[in-house]
């Protein structure tokens, strides 16, 4: 099996390489064909990993030297373990049904084929992101899909603000990208190998405190900023500019979740330093609380569910935080289901509403399209972690239960409690507000099977994903943590009257949720909702903040450097002062005619030669 | 040594023969080319072609002035340069001013080619200095024709140059007087024994010759103003191949005769390329149109290439020299896209741009392309070069290193936001109603340029796996037992 490990990135890249060749012979739809094939073929590749050594998979596949000079060896080479295993599927198989919707979601656009070619590039750097054995080949895929965000969130760009919003979005994950090239720096310099094994064992054997403390907050910092984490998520909102299609491969199920992937591959890295994990955790938690409360208050149906993908992010950290990475890699793989049929389902009802973001004058969709609608209600389930019937209980509750019992944790789970409450109301208010209450027609929309059949697969992994782990005491299967344990390890599970305390803890956070989204959509109908709450709609102002100190300052240093020191001391002095010495005024300048190179040529060439000469003669 | 004697000299003849006549001679300066790229593909893949390939012209106390020495990094550059001439005489085909651009690009090839394989240290100099007049030459008569910025470039090549001469004259005496040997061969004189005090010094006059052309932080102000007013077609070679003449030189030359003094060089020259790599991007950001800004973005790479090279370190020399090839790709493709962008009419200042994807979609396509590549992309040519560079010079001075590691955030700031200006956004209204794309000649140029920058990417060990020994082994003993190690 491991010699065909290429072909599950190589196929969705070698659909970009036939898109951009021959794309133009052919017709968007059949580019659109070819480009749903890729995915699907290397979902095939996937599943028959599964088949052969998902019980305990261990592959390797070294296909070339990508760079190798003295101890900096890179090779383009993939790993496949647990956790790879379960990056893969999502980004495969999630990447394919998104391109299924894609292909009457998009039809009669314009610029298919570019959105196909990105979006199959897309894929192919994810896969090439999670599947990577050494750091140096994780940056190409971080990079690669770096880059198919930006095209992607500016796919409509006759517009200036989508464009802008691309842009954004990849200015800010660069900060991200730069921190995690220092900290590859770092790593190599201190340990001298790109390679994950040979790396951990250097770590265990000889740590260096300081330089894993550096690397390890760069690292954070790479992953907070690709996984739009506070303070770096202000990208995300804007990035809802692209197709929501776009949203809910790259920045739902897929692409955002790099952050959290990257601090479970290096997890050892963070354990070594006492105290790193728990300040992800803390940062898990913030951010799941301040992206809950902002979505309390957003009126467009994607903000809605952009900032309910920064807060679901950091329900992941947080996962990871308290030293529960398989609890965090449940999580991502339940949010991918989710947030995946969320956002298509979004788009649907954009499309219905001609183009209109605003969910107050959206109302009543549920006779218009029932389909839609039960769909879009479980992932609302899961979203909200509905007990018992909704995947995220299984998985979310999980982490913040495990948070209460952790040395330190207190502190983290009022928070992630509290998040879990604003979850619920955002994600029910958003549902009673479109789908519920006085009907607000659109135009008809007839979704095809190719729409129907990703959102009915995610919507049933939305409910039924989570019963592959139930909750500690409890009857029902308990196989995800076992069998990611020989990797990640058993995370602590609460017992006793606690765990019956948290878990009726985490339930009721979610009722009252849901009671209050009700009425809350009741206000926000009458015109005085949450949303007139500048401060949470404006997400804590942090953004304008950001816009106004930043972007300013840096273009104000290009500006100073340009006018004082190269217009005015490189150009006048410095120039002018040579000028001078050689008694070239602007009178030669003036006065010289087209053999005033020749001159020159010929003067330098004569002085050259004088002065070898006086040099020879001399100095025999 | 046949084949170098023609390589350099065919394209001066075939530069006379131009001036001579009347008519443009498009085909006489193509073919002229493909032979040369011929020549040096034969020279640098031909089995034993490596080596020491002759002497001649001996004169008395300077040594066989025609000594040829064919190495690996010489004939890689050497292709890097024979591959651009083709590319840029291309761009420039339709141009009134062909054959002037031809004659200048044509000279500078043959300096270059004789700087390649030059084993004389005076020999290397007065290519260099024809190299340098050839290019006064195509920004004087080609472009913008503007002299002001033809004389500015000569005026920093001649005092660059003058300090190199009297360093160089001095290493050659202090040589001569240690051993009764009066030879300018880089063997000889790689030998001498220089004081520390006196080292620095000599080794600053020769940092001030090569590293203009380079060009260098605090020297180089003439290049965009050079870049900026030349035809975009000469820039491809400008900036492609020429600046490629100031890094061997220092790598193949002046480290190698002034080693000590190099070691102790290695943290200025780290900061002077790291802060001309953020210097120049932010200088791209601000420029005031589409040249300036390939102009900077030229600088802001080749500072770090300058960084990678005074670093001394293993990682990061390869990187340079790997950055400084690809570099050339890049450079190439960029100044390719802006002429191009001219032959349409376009004047490249950025309030008559906008939207132009609509109207130019695969002119689009490659203009993202080789700006991805030049913002530093992994599986693009630059990438591996930039990072091998700043990870080697991370270990020999961290926090300067870290600071040109900005410039990876810089690019995307300054590519993105010209592409957007270009490119993205509502259609321009002042731009014409009917604007041709690529045209086919065009197009398979730039997929030329762009297999080569993606092979490079995707295969950067083809190159690496070659360069072998960087530097003589005497000065790498030297460098390594200063513990900068590999």
């Amino acid at each position: 099996m491991s010699e065909w490990l290429f072909l599950i990135p190589g196929l969705p890249l070698l659909g970009a390489l036939l898109n951009a060749v021959f794309g133009e012979y052919f017709s968007p739809r059949k580019i659109g064909r070819m480009a749903a094939t890729m995915p699907f073929l290397s979902t095939l590749v996937v599943f028959a990993v599964w088949m052969t050594h998902g019980r305990d998979p261990n592959l390797h596949d070294q296909v070339w030297t990508w760079m190798a000079v003295g101890h900096f060896q890179a090779s383009v080479a993939f790993h496949v373990d647990q956790v790879t295993l379960v990056m893969i599927s999502i980004a495969a198989f999630v990447g394919f049904l998104i391109h299924l919707f894609s292909q009457q979601y998009l039809s009669g656009d314009y610029g298919e084929r570019r959105y196909y070619f990105y979006l199959n590039l897309f894929v192919g750097g994810m896969l090439i992101l999670t599947m990577a054995d050494n750091l140096l080949l994780l940056y190409l895929g971080w990079e690669t899909v770096g880059l198919c965000s930006y095209a992607l969130v500016a796919h409509w760009y006759r517009k200036q603000e989508n464009a802008w919003a691309g842009r954004k979005a990849f200015v800010v994950t660069r900060i991200g990208d730069t921190a995690l090239a220092l900290a590859i720096f770092i790593l190599f310099a201190e340990y001298h190998t790109l390679n994950y094994s040979p790396l951990f064992a250097a770590v265990a054997a000889s740590p260096d405190h300081l330089a894993l403390l550096i690397a390890g907050i760069l690292i954070l910092i790479a992953a907070v900023a690709k996984s739009a984490q506070f303070p770096l998520h202000i990208w995300l909102p804007d990035s809802m500019a692209g197709p929501s299609t776009v949203s809910a491969l790259i920045h739902a199920a897929t692409m955002v979740t790099a952050g959290v992937y990257l601090c479970i591959r290096l997890y050892p890295i963070f354990a070594a330093v006492p105290g790193m994990l728990w300040v992800i955790g803390l940062s898990g938690a913030f951010t799941a609380l301040y992206a809950a409360s902002c979505g309390i208050a957003q009126v467009d149906i994607k903000r809605v569910l952009a900032y309910s993908t920064i807060s679901q992010l950091g329900y992941m950290f947080l996962g990871v935080g308290i030293g529960a990475p398989s609890l965090g890699l449940f999580h991502l793989l339940v949010h991918a289901c989710f947030k995946a049929l969320l956002f298509m389902g979004a788009g649907v009802v954009i499309i219905i509403y001609n183009e209109n973001h605003d969910i107050r004058q959206m109302g009543g969709l549920k006779k218009q399209q029932p389909f839609l609608r039960w769909t879009f209600l479980a992932g609302i389930f899961a979203l909200a972690a509905v007990p018992v019937i909704s995947a995220s209980f299984y998985s979310k509750d999980a982490i913040i239960a495990t948070a209460f019992i952790v040395p330190g944790g207190k502190l983290l789970w009022v928070l992630a409690l509290l998040g879990a409450v604003f979850t619920a109301i955002y994600a029910f208010r958003l549902y009673f507000l479109v789908f519920e209450g006085p009907e607000k027609p659109g135009e008809s929309y007839q979704m095809g099977w190719g729409m129907k059949v990703p959102l009915g697969i995610l919507a049933v992994a939305s409910i039924g994903i989570g019963w592959l782990q139930f909750p500690p005491g409890w009857p029902g299967p308990k196989i995800w943590l076992p069998w990611l344990a020989p990797e990640l390890g058993m995370p602590p599970a609460p017992t006793g009257n606690v765990n019956i305390f948290l878990q009726v803890a985490g339930s009721v956070a979610t009722l009252i949720g849901i009671a209050i989204a009700y009425k809350a959509a009741q206000w926000e109908r009458e015109g005085r909702g949450l949303s007139r709450i500048a401060f949470l709609f404006n997400a804590w102002f942090f953004d304008r903040i950001f816009l106004r100190i930043f972007p300013p300052v840096w273009y104000a240093l290009a500006r100073v450097l340009d006018r004082l020191l190269e217009q005015t001391g490189f150009q006048l002095l410095l120039l002018g002062g040579l000028k001078d010495g050689f008694g070239l005024g602007s009178k030669v300048l003036e006065s010289g005619e087209d053999g005033l190179l020749s001159r020159y040529a010929s003067g330098m060439i004569l002085g050259l030669v004088v002065l070898l000469f006086v040099a020879w003669g001399y100095l025999l | 040594m046949i084949l170098v004697t023609v390589l350099i000299l065919l394209p001066w003849c075939a530069a006379l023969w131009l001036s001579a006549q009347k008519q443009a001679g498009q085909r006489l300066a193509m073919t002229i080319a493909l032979i040369e790229l011929l020549l040096t593909l034969i020279l640098r893949f031909a089995p034993d072609s490596m080596g020491t390939l002759g002497h001649g012209l001996h004169i008395p106390y300077l040594g066989g002035l025609w000594t040829l020495h064919a190495g690996p990094l010489g004939s890689t550059l050497a292709l890097l340069c024979a591959i651009l001439i083709p590319v840029s005489l291309a761009f420039a085909w339709r141009l009134p001013e062909f054959r002037s651009l031809a004659n200048a690009v044509l000279v500078m090839a043959g300096a270059l080619f004789g700087i390649f394989y030059a084993q004389n240290v005076l020999m290397f100099y007065i290519f260099y200095e024809i190299l340098a007049l050839a290019g006064a030459f195509l920004i004087l008569r080609s472009g913008h024709k503007n002299r002001a910025a033809a004389l500015q470039f000569l005026l920093y090549t001649f005092v660059g140059s003058l300090l190199f001469l009297v360093a160089l004259v001095v290493v050659y005496v202090l040589h001569g007087q240690q051993t009764g040997v009066y030879d300018f061969s880089i063997l000889q004189l790689a030998d001498t024994r220089i004081s520390a005090g006196l080292g620095i010094w000599l080794f600053l006059g020769m940092v001030a010759g090569l590293a203009v052309k380079m060009p260098l932080f605090p020297l180089h102000s003439w290049a965009a103003s050079g870049y900026g007013h030349a035809a975009p077609a000469g820039s491809v070679f400008l900036s492609g191949a020429a600046v490629t003449a100031g890094a061997y030189g220092l790598i193949h030359f002046a480290i190698p005769m002034l080693p000590q003094a190099a070691l102790e060089f290695a943290p200025v020259g780290i900061i002077l390329g790291a802060i001309g790599t953020l210097y120049g991007a932010f200088l791209a950001l601000n420029a005031a149109n589409l040249r300036l800004f390939a102009a900077w973005a030229s600088v802001s790479h080749m500072n770090l290439v300058a960084l990678g090279l005074f670093a001394l370190q293993s990682q990061a020399i390869h990187g340079s020299v790997f950055l400084l090839i690809a570099h050339g790709v890049v450079s190439a493709g960029l100044f390719g896209v802006v002429s191009v962008m001219e032959s349409r009419g376009l004047t490249g200042e950025w309030a008559g741009l906008g939207g132009l994807f609509r109207r130019a979609p695969r002119l689009g396509a490659w203009m993202l392309f080789f700006f991805l590549a030049g913002m530093g992309l992994p599986g693009l040519a630059n990438f591996p070069g930039e990072f091998l560079s700043l990870a080697g010079a991370f270990r020999i001075l961290p926090l300067a290193a870290a600071l040109a590691t900005l410039g990876i955030l810089a690019g995307v700031v300054y590519f993105l936001r010209a592409y957007e200006r270009i490119m993205l956004g509502p259609l321009n209204h002042t731009l014409p109603e009917t604007l041709q794309d690529l045209q086919r000649g065009e197009w398979l140029l730039f997929w030329v340029l762009g297999l080569l920058t993606l092979w490079l990417g995707l295969d950067p060990q083809a190159i690496l796996s070659h360069l072998g020994i960087l530097l003589s082994t005497h000065s790498m003993a030297l460098i390594q037992g200063g513990g900068h190690g590999v």
